[in-house]
């Protein structure tokens, strides 16, 4: 019983931790939309943003590349 | 018309829809082992609805909860929303401020990949745009329930090998995405480079926000003119 009312509890905290992560999720999907109304990123800029993950450019695998080497690493080490 | 509409979107997405089955699957139980209860499983699932951006919030989650890294870190996963919503932008921008506030709030990657396509043969309709995001909407959440069940059935997630799970997922990923010697290479060794002696020297999960502003930075730097 103890362990159905725990898979089923909702923690404020963790709740207020989702509706943060959506409210950001949401700025990203809105703001390119609303950018471009004011300014088109391109050149220097563009590439940089690119290199985060992405349709063209993709690099989440940046980030990813260094989880990767932190868990080689704590495997070696 | 809207029928035919929703019917072409919906018979395009469907095989990308399944295939993001297994990532549901993944996070749900993996979200349940780091002691999200099924409702906040469900809950992320449907108002965050970015996979990535969810698997990895996981990663950096603890008790207490790093508040600000995780929307740190949601945010920068994200952040390629922000292109794709300016690339968008002029298709759907037809719609009216309500319902174009609404259908970004449901862009995904595979989304935005079939309207930009059919933006290309034809004008990208309201009814083809929701046709893609339904069946994903669908299979998004139930498979994230279907995982977070399955998950907290699982007493020891060690036993089965689950703790490995992430780590697994990212490498996979990160496979498909190498865009060349020139574009890449630099970024990336100056994001593993960083992101290890973040993790070695400061702890906590700065090593990943600062592996991702290493790429970007060195990105920059080394951005040449002609070949943009």
């Amino acid at each position: 019983m103890q362990d159905v009312l725990a898979a089923l509890s909702i923690d404020p905290m963790v709740l207020m931790t989702i509706f943060a992560m959506a409210g950001a999720t949401y700025l990203t999907r809105i703001l390119g939309y609303w950018l471009t109304s004011l300014y088109t990123p391109r050149g220097r800029l563009l590439a940089a943003l690119e290199i985060l993950p992405g349709a063209t450019g993709n690099a989440l695998w940046s980030i990813l590349a260094g989880m990767a080497a932190v868990v080689a690493l704590r495997l070696v080490v | 018309m809207w029928r035919e509409e929703f019917k072409l979107g919906v018979l395009r997405v469907w095989y990308m829809a399944f295939g993001a089955i297994p990532f549901g699957l993944a996070f749900g139980a993996l979200a349940t082992q780091k002691g999200l209860s099924i409702p906040e499983t469900v809950l992320m699932s449907t108002i965050v609805f970015a996979g990535s951006s969810q698997i990895v919030s996981l990663e950096v989650w603890a008790d207490p909860i790093p508040l600000a890294t995780i929307v740190t870190l949601t945010f920068l996963v994200n952040a390629r929303h922000i292109l794709m919503g300016a690339a968008l932008a002029p298709a759907v921008r037809s719609y009216g401020p309500m319902k174009l506030h609404i259908a970004l709030f449901l862009m995904t990657d595979q989304t935005w990949a079939l309207s930009m396509q059919r933006k290309n043969e034809a004008r990208l309709s309201l009814w083809f745009y929701v046709g893609t995001c339904t069946p994903l909407i669908f299979i998004w959440i139930s498979s994230t329930y279907g995982g977070a069940m399955l998950g907290s059935l699982i007493a020891n997630p060690k036993d089965w090998g689950l703790d490995f799970a992430v780590a697994a997922v990212f490498l996979t990923m990160l496979c498909g995405f190498w865009q060349g010697r020139g574009t890449s290479l630099l970024p990336w060794v100056a994001a593993c480079v960083v992101a290890v002696g973040m993790y070695e020297l400061v702890g906590g999960a700065w090593y990943i926000v600062s592996g991702a502003l290493a790429a970007m930075i060195t990105r920059a730097l080394v951005y040449k003119e002609d070949t943009a």
